[in-house]
């Protein structure tokens, strides 16, 4: 029974990802949320469902997927719907549930219903705790101090809470308007964030009907009844003949309100009319309404929309999910590859397998170390069981992107920490094969886990699927110089990774053994090896890629000079050990430097935002990255303390142990 | 006794160089954001040795690092040739005196012959690289491209009926007081003023009269020295004022500046620098030639980027840069040209765009850069060692991956064993 313990864990959290698999389906009674959120629209360049709109608009928002409906109001005195508690006069402060409220499981709402809720019927979402704002002295200069829903230091704030801010806000991004973007103090940064996040929460309310409209359809009806006669009294208007003002003045109010919904509206959702050549056609539901002016009529499918809104005013829950189905049905016919790519997409937002991914690498990581502790077998076997499961989901939602994108695993930055972190984890298995001593495990499950966490922190900019700059649109050096340098990143840092657990083990406790220390040594020296395999040959052909496109094979740019970097380590550390200029420990050290060459190399560069690379641009990283290479050193200097002081290899242990 | 010297040396030289290459590779890529990519490169892999003062430049926003801003030139590191020359001497030497063929070392081997072609190439893309550009509208056609840095001081003879003879001095010759003389011209021009920075502004003829003898565009613009810039976004714009001593013994000098002969540096001083008032007049005058008769012959002074003629010509039909759907996003530029070869015979359109450059008699075109909708910049590149890099990508990824793969399966047959 013991012996089976390790296969009956991997069963249970098999089945719990296998659940994952079944596409979502709405309930037959219930608003159909996911059929809604599947259906297909345009942004940032390329078809997504509306669900990817949501979930990255909301991100950008909140910072999170999903918005918290429930928590704690007035000292614990309320739990509750927070609109709710905050009708309440003594209900604040407002507070989302505590960790150690284990009891209270509060009801959220999906991205896809929050932007429904937006977008249709805006009074009652300008009421939601979305905005985040987590600066104090941006939140004491708008005196919002008693607003808001907090949870361990962050601040969230309705759309009403700072209406009244709008002029102070405005005042101050009119100033820092001014000061290069690099250069802006955190305050001046979160200023700038809250008023784009204002702005795209403005767009979302208008990019299905005009936020301030009251009854869409009747109103739609009324503009292309009138359309005719007002352009023909307009045309006559314009030539100098005599014209029906009436006529004019009956689409004048329309057009105006439609030229500037044309502007606000956010995602492109009405497709391309199906006689029309370009494919790419599509538009917002603005433009749909100013052209049909010059056209023949307003499309079917901004009446489908603007009913669906009118249903799910009216909470006309069978006539809405009708309408979806309906439309779903109607666009099948007319765009069907996008419908398919909506779905997909849908599907695999609620798969979510890096997600997944990420607690099954930290639960492996926590099963492992315990194996350490009291070298349980059984421990480590779960924990490798546990891991080539979460590899397997990994793998599984690297191609799935790659299908999606139509496009090789790495295109941007959150895409190459996913890979990085796959190469490692894959590096780690193949140790941990050879070796079986919970090495290759521990450091599979936590370089997997720290690169999905640093993927994930990416995420929260936005959408990750974003099209590519024009100079890097050609997969085939996408395929070749991309991958290969990442995989020359991730095995850098197993060898740095690698080399911590040498030393942390070596000087903090008894278990480095002879044999551990040994097999550790050959470990790194191995991957130093393809560490320089990959870091060159991608190297190089990041300069053949460059001499193709900019006509030189070297520019000494940033980024290349990073990955130049990168590779003379490598070597230097090869050609130390060949010398005999270091051994064992000197690798270690050396391959510990190697982790801070390599951040600098993949984070470092794009701070300096200068060169033709600079387009992985981002702030705000400088500071953790400082911190690493901090930590980085102190474990350096501690491999650099003499062995006879190291625990592992101190006279005294060794007296104990033998 | 030399192979035991080498064998001790060489390794530990080897190391040597290449953390001296780390350390010169990272302060050479921050010291790009105060000096800018060129400097940088000139100053720290183009260089023998690296002076304190340019060392310590590196630092972007440290003002009070030590001997920055100060003269102190004495060496303090070596530079990119000499770390580079000293690993290849070395890597060649320690081939060359250990040279031992067998199976174990042929990875090693390969790995090492990759690497000494590839440091090789680069010399020879160092020294016989030569980059320019073609800036061409829409309906154009262009014969030459211009040199990104480097000016000459043309003096074009419009005597001819069917041709314009030219004479270029190029820019290391001007310096002030020099004297230029070609047998093709009649006259010598002497360098009165070169300066390598320049501002220019309106004129004004009451306050500040033309000196007498002056000529040209001089009299209305008045082009002022400025300090020399450096830096990724910055551009230096030279100006000279040259004289000629003519039969008469009157002595008449004309300013030549770059400011004439670049069309956005025309249009920023009309549009901006002049006002509304002067920049319409003055605007067509910067671009208008400046003439002078010497003995019955017609002679232009031009100040402008050095040009390379081509045997053959190239005509902009269409540029294109498309957006991805509903946004700014650039997804392709791409300029369709025509090619026209009249030696040859040969005319044929060509698809320039994003990694995909036109390669022509030794030359290679890319699109590099646009201005508005109809105008197409193309960089030319000349580089005869541009395969040496793919060769040795080949001999170092195999090198690599034989003696790693080699030392991977012994490792698994001794765990077998």
């Amino acid at each position: 029974m013991k012996k089976r313990l390790p296969l009956i864990l991997l069963g249970v959290i098999l089945l719990w990802t296998l659940s994952a698999l079944r596409p979502a389906r709405d309930k037959a009674d219930a608003l159909k949320v996911h059929a809604f959120g599947r259906l297909p629209v345009v942004l940032n360049g390329r078809v997504q469902p509306i669900d990817s709109v949501a979930r990255n608009a909301l991100i950008i928002i909140s910072g999170k997927q999903s918005l918290t409906l429930e928590g704690n109001g007035g000292n614990k005195k309320y739990w509750g719907d927070l609109l709710e508690i905050s009708q309440h006069a003594d209900a604040a402060p407002l507070k989302l549930r505590d960790w150690w409220q284990f009891g209270k499981h509060p009801q959220k709402m999906t991205a896809v219903e929050w932007l429904m809720e937006a977008a249709m019927t805006p009074d009652v979402a300008d009421r939601r705790y979305i905005f985040r704002i987590h600066h104090p002295e941006v939140i004491r200069d708008m005196e919002l101090e008693t607003g808001g829903v907090e949870k361990s230091g962050m601040h969230w704030y309705s759309y009403n809470e700072l209406k009244p801010k709008f002029s102070l806000i405005m005042e101050q991004v009119e100033r820092i308007r001014g000061i290069d973007a690099k250069l802006r103090s955190p305050y001046e940064r979160q200023m700038t964030q809250v008023f784009s996040s204002l702005g795209l929460y403005r767009r979302i309310k208008n990019s299905f009907r005009p936020e301030e409209s009251h009854n869409f359809p009747a109103e739609i009806q009324a503009y292309e009844q009138n359309l005719r006669p007002g352009i023909a009294a307009i045309r006559n208007q314009m030539a100098g003949r005599s014209f029906d003002e009436k006529a004019v003045e009956a689409i004048r109010g329309s057009l105006q309100q439609y030229e500037q919904l044309r502007k606000l509206a956010y995602p492109l959702i009405i497709p391309p009319s199906p006689n029309s050549a370009d494919r790419e056609a599509w538009s917002n539901i603005g433009t749909s309404l100013v052209n049909a002016a010059f056209s023949n009529g307003v499309p079917p499918e901004v009446t489908a929309y603007a009913n669906m809104v009118s249903a799910y005013r009216r909470n006309d829950l069978s006539t809405f999910n009708h309408i979806v189905e309906g439309f779903r049905v109607h666009l099948e016919h007319s765009i069907p590859a996008e419908v398919k790519k909506g779905s997909r997409e849908h599907f695999f937002n609620s798969y979510a397998p890096f997600r997944k991914s990420i607690v099954l690498y930290l639960f492996a990581f926590v099963l492992a170390c315990c194996s350490w502790l009291n070298m349980s077998d059984n421990l480590r076997k779960s924990a490798f069981y546990l891991i080539i499961l979460s590899f397997v989901i990994h793998t599984s939602g690297l191609i799935f992107r790659m299908v999606l994108e139509g496009r090789p695993p790495v295109t941007n930055l959150y895409s190459s920490a996913v890979f990085i972190g796959w190469g490692a984890v894959l590096l780690g298995l193949i140790l941990e094969r050879f070796h079986r001593n919970g090495i290759g495990i521990v450091t599979a499950a936590s370089v997997g886990f720290v690169t999905l966490l640093i993927a994930h922190f990416l995420s929260l900019k936005g959408d990750t699927m974003e099209m590519m700059q024009a100079v890097l649109d050609t997969n085939a050096w996408l395929a070749t110089h991309v991958v290969v340098i990442n995989l020359g990143y991730s095995s850098t840092y197993i060898a740095g990774f690698l080399a911590i657990i040498y030393v942390l083990r070596g000087v903090f406790t008894t278990s480095l053994t002879k044999d551990t220390a040994k097999s550790l040594g050959r470990m790194v020296y191995g991957i130093v090896c393809f560490a320089t395999l990959f870091s060159f040959v991608g190297t190089v052909l990041g300069g053949i890629w460059a001499d193709q496109s900019w006509g030189r094979f070297w520019g000494w740019d940033p980024k290349e000079n990073g990955a130049l970097m990168i590779v003379i380590w490598n070597a230097t550390i090869l050609h130390a050990r060949w010398g005999g200029m270091i051994r064992e420990r000197g690798i270690m050290v050396m391959a510990i430097f190697g982790n801070v060459i390599t951040s600098w190399s993949y984070f470092g560069v794009n701070t300096l935002a200068i060169g033709l690379h600079s387009y992985g641009h981002m702030d705000g990283s400088y500071k953790w990255l400082m911190i690493f290479n901090a930590v980085q050193v102190v474990f350096m200097v501690c491999g650099g303390i003499p062995q006879r002081f190291w625990l592992s290899f101190a006279p005294r242990f060794q007296g104990a142990k033998a | 006794m030399l192979k035991k010297y080498v064998q001790i040396i060489s390794l530990k030289l080897t190391v040597a160089c290449l953390v001296c290459a780390l350390i010169l590779v990272f302060v050479g890529t921050l010291a790009q954001v105060n000096l800018g990519l060129y400097l940088a490169q000139e100053v720290f892999y183009r260089s023998i040795f690296i002076s304190a003062r340019d060392f310590a430049s590196f630092h972007p926003n440290w003002p009070d690092w030590p001997f920055k801003g100060s003269n102190l030139s004495f060496p303090v590191f070596p530079g990119g040739i000499l770390i580079g020359g000293t690993l290849l001497v070395n890597l060649i030497v320690s081939h060359l005196v250990l040279f031992k063929w067998t199976k174990k070392r042929i990875g090693i081997m390969l790995t090492h012959i990759g690497i000494i072609l590839l440091l090789l190439g680069q010399m020879f893309t160092e020294m016989f690289q030569v980059e320019s550009s073609m800036r061409i509208e829409e309906g154009q056609s262009k014969n030459y491209s211009e040199s990104y840095r480097t000016m000459e001081l043309a003096v074009i003879e419009t005597s001819h009926d069917d041709f314009d003879q030219v004479t270029a001095f190029s820019q290391s010759l001007l310096t002030k007081g020099a004297i230029l003389a070609d047998p093709g011209l009649p006259f010598e021009i002497k360098v009165r003023r070169y300066d390598l920075n320049s501002d220019a502004s309106v004129r004004a003829p009451f306050r500040d009269p033309p000196p007498p003898g002056l000529q040209g565009i001089g009299r209305k613009v008045k082009f002022s020295s400025a300090e020399e810039v450096r830096g990724m976004d910055t551009k230096n714009v030279p100006t000279a004022e040259v004289g000629i001593e003519f039969p008469d013994g009157q002595v008449r000098s004309w300013f030549v500046s770059h400011w004439q002969t670049d069309v956005n540096l025309v249009r920023f001083l009309t549009e901006n620098r002049f006002g509304p008032k002067w920049g319409p007049i003055l605007g067509p005058a910067l671009e208008t030639p400046q003439t002078f008769a010497y003995e019955g012959r017609q002679f232009q002074l031009w100040l402008r980027p050095v040009r390379y003629y081509k045997p053959f010509s190239i005509k902009l039909k269409e540029f294109r840069h498309d957006k991805y759907m509903g946004t700014e996003k650039a997804k392709n530029f791409s300029s369709r040209v025509q090619l026209n070869n009249e030696q040859t015979g040969e005319r044929r359109d060509v698809l320039i765009k994003m990694n995909s450059p036109l390669r022509y008699q030794g030359e290679t075109y890319y699109q590099s850069g646009y201005e508005g909708d109809a105008v197409t910049i193309l960089q030319v590149v000349r580089n005869p060692s541009w395969l040496v890099p793919y060769v040795s990508c080949v001999l170092v990824g195999v090198g690599l991956a034989v003696q790693f793969l080699m030392h991977l399966f012994g490792f698994i047959k001794k765990r077998a064993a």
